[in-house]
């Protein structure tokens, strides 16, 4: 696999704050990567820095396997947070100086129009278009030139639940024609239903990356108690198909492979001499791994 | 380089903003130097008034320090169009979306580079226009080929001023305070100049080395001895005050890619 994007030890301080700190990760051509994170986790910052709209105090990256310059941003294609357009001209004229920008002809402009459904407002002043339009348009230019990476900053950000479904949708069909594609978002649900990769950070620093399917995989525990709890825990532990075990608030929770149940587990306690007085299976979701991961790193 | 000019003209094709003061301002501007001699004898000094003839006052080669003086009054005005140019791509956060796009902050730069050079060079040619206009049909083209050296002068005076105007504008960014600091500057630092500077350097800050390059020349038509009470005409380009107008036309010109180069946007 070819990597379109490697980021080494990338650093921004703002003052005495820490935005990013010695962030690492690579994205391979074809994937749809996700940066995920709260709000202030360095996800927007980091896109500002690959896009060169914000200089990085330390770290480095590469586009394409080259160190970055303007040239590697014209085949990018990117839509962060509000779209910026000249507002005293129409949608044409503005298509036309992405157009100029990324050196690339005229010619693929009113089909972009009609893509968004914007054809019949083309000849209107930006100014004049509702913020759906004004998004549309944006959308336009970013694959104005078909670019072989689309960077999207909370593309659903705003948007009603029909106009949520219809950015997913058209992520995913644009990657299906081999875009590789860098969303950033706050929102578990999102990067699980739209990406294949992901990062997931937490103030300025990598938690975990990888596969979504291995990062965020589904995954089955039992909270469980018994008379000795010592005993049970030490039995838990050598159970072959748990993942982890943890006591909390009295209880023992211990995290199965996926496909586990909660009847093997109970069945594999009465072979080791041990009666549960509790056993009641956690399906554990995604959010809530994903907020656990959070608290785990501020402890 | 025609790429990035065609660039910064398609950007503002359809500002109209733009366009009508640049309209207005020549009109106005050709208003006043057709009827410079009318506005002239209006003005007395201590009873005495100046004594010209038109035909003197557009006569080659003196039409051009005339004309030329009264144009670098009208083209300040014309340095809030730089600051505007500049202070939309700002407010509107395109200058973002250009870079985000794939121009290089010197890229970005070099176009409102252009459009200062543009600029001034669309306020010499008019210059020159005029004058020939106003001097062949006031007087005769005998002569017409001296003095031009003050159609140099003007460009190089009005260039300055705009990338003055174009280094606030980066600096600053919003368009009210850029105007503001402009205003402020001129009052401010002129005075602050004044007071700190030993006299021979004075004559060497930007403003007043850019205009210095075409000077005011209408004490030539005060029949008392002028020189006691305004100074000596200086009826040439004064190459010290060229050369120091070069100087910070290039140092206005590299702050201004200093600075968009290393900041966040």
């Amino acid at each position: 696999m070819e990597t379109v994007l490697e980021i080494n030890a990338l650093t921004k301080q703002y003052g005495r704050v820490r935005a990013l700190d010695a962030l690492s990760l690579s994205v391979e051509r074809g994937t749809v990567f996700g940066l995920l994170g709260p709000n202030g986790s360095g996800k927007t910052t980091t896109l500002g820095i690959l896009l060169d709209i914000i200089k990085p105090t330390q770290g480095t990256f590469s586009w394409f396997g080259q160190p970055p310059t303007h040239e590697s941003r014209k085949r990018l294609g990117s839509i962060l947070e509000t779209p910026n357009f000249y507002p005293y001209l129409n949608g044409i004229d503005n298509l036309k100086i992405v157009a100029d920008i990324k050196g690339v002809g005229y010619d693929r402009i009113g089909q972009q129009l009609e893509m968004v459904n914007l054809n019949e407002r083309g000849q209107d002043k930006f100014k004049t278009y509702s913020l759906g339009m004004k998004q549309r348009l944006a959308l336009a230019a970013a694959t104005l030139h078909q670019p072989e990476v689309l960077i999207l900053d909370e593309p659903t950000n705003g948007l009603d639940p029909q106009g949520i479904a219809e950015v997913r949708d058209l992520i995913r069909q644009i990657a299906e024609q081999g875009t590789t594609i860098l969303l950033a978002s706050h929102l578990l649900d999102e990067v699980q239903k739209v990406c294949s990769h992901v990062a997931v950070l937490k103030k300025g620093k990598t938690l975990f990356s990888g596969a979504v399917d291995a990062v965020l995989g589904q995954s089955v525990a039992v909270d469980v108690a018994a008379d000795d709890m010592e005993q049970l825990a030490k039995a838990a532990e050598t159970f072959a198909k748990a993942t982890g075990t943890k006591t909390q608030s009295g209880k023992l929770r211990v995290d199965l492979e996926d496909g586990t149940t909660a009847t093997e587990f109970n069945a594999w306690c009465i072979s080791q001499g041990i009666t549960l007085s509790h056993l009641s299976a956690v399906q554990r979701s995604l959010e809530q791994q994903f907020l656990e991961l959070l608290a785990e790193d501020a402890q | 380089m025609m790429n990035l000019l065609k660039l910064e003209f398609r950007k503002l094709k359809g500002y109209r903003p733009f366009w009508v003061l640049l309209i207005l301002h020549y009109g106005f501007l050709f208003i006043g130097m057709a009827s410079l001699s009318g506005i002239l004898s209006q003005i007395e000094f201590s009873g005495q008034g100046f004594s010209f003839t038109k035909r003197a006052l557009y006569a080659f080669p003196d039409v051009w320090q005339n004309l030329g003086f009264t144009a670098k009054w009208f083209a300040s005005f014309l340095g809030i169009l730089v600051i505007n140019s500049l202070t939309n791509e700002y407010s509107y956060r395109t200058n973002r979306q250009n870079i985000i796009d794939g121009l290089s902050r010197t890229q970005f730069v070099t176009s409102k580079v252009l459009l200062v050079f543009t600029m001034a060079l669309l306020g010499t040619v008019f210059l020159w226009l005029a004058g020939t206009i106003l001097g062949a049909t006031n007087s005769s083209f005998k002569g017409y080929f001296t003095g031009w050296s003050f159609l140099g002068g003007y460009f190089v005076s009005v260039a300055g001023f705009y990338m003055f105007c174009l280094f606030i504008g980066i600096l600053v960014r919003r368009a009210a305070p850029a105007i503001l600091v402009l205003l402020g500057y001129a009052t401010i630092m002129q005075g602050l100049y004044r007071w700190k500077l030993p006299e021979p350097l004075l004559s060497y800050r930007p403003l007043k080395a850019f205009g210095s390059l075409v000077q005011e020349p209408f004490r030539r038509y005060i029949p008392l001895d002028t020189d006691a009470m305004f100074g000596e005409l200086v009826d040439y380009v004064p190459l010290d005050s060229l050369v120091a107008s070069l100087v910070w036309l290039g140092v206005f010109m590299g702050a201004c890619y200093y600075i968009e180069n290393r900041r966040d946007l």
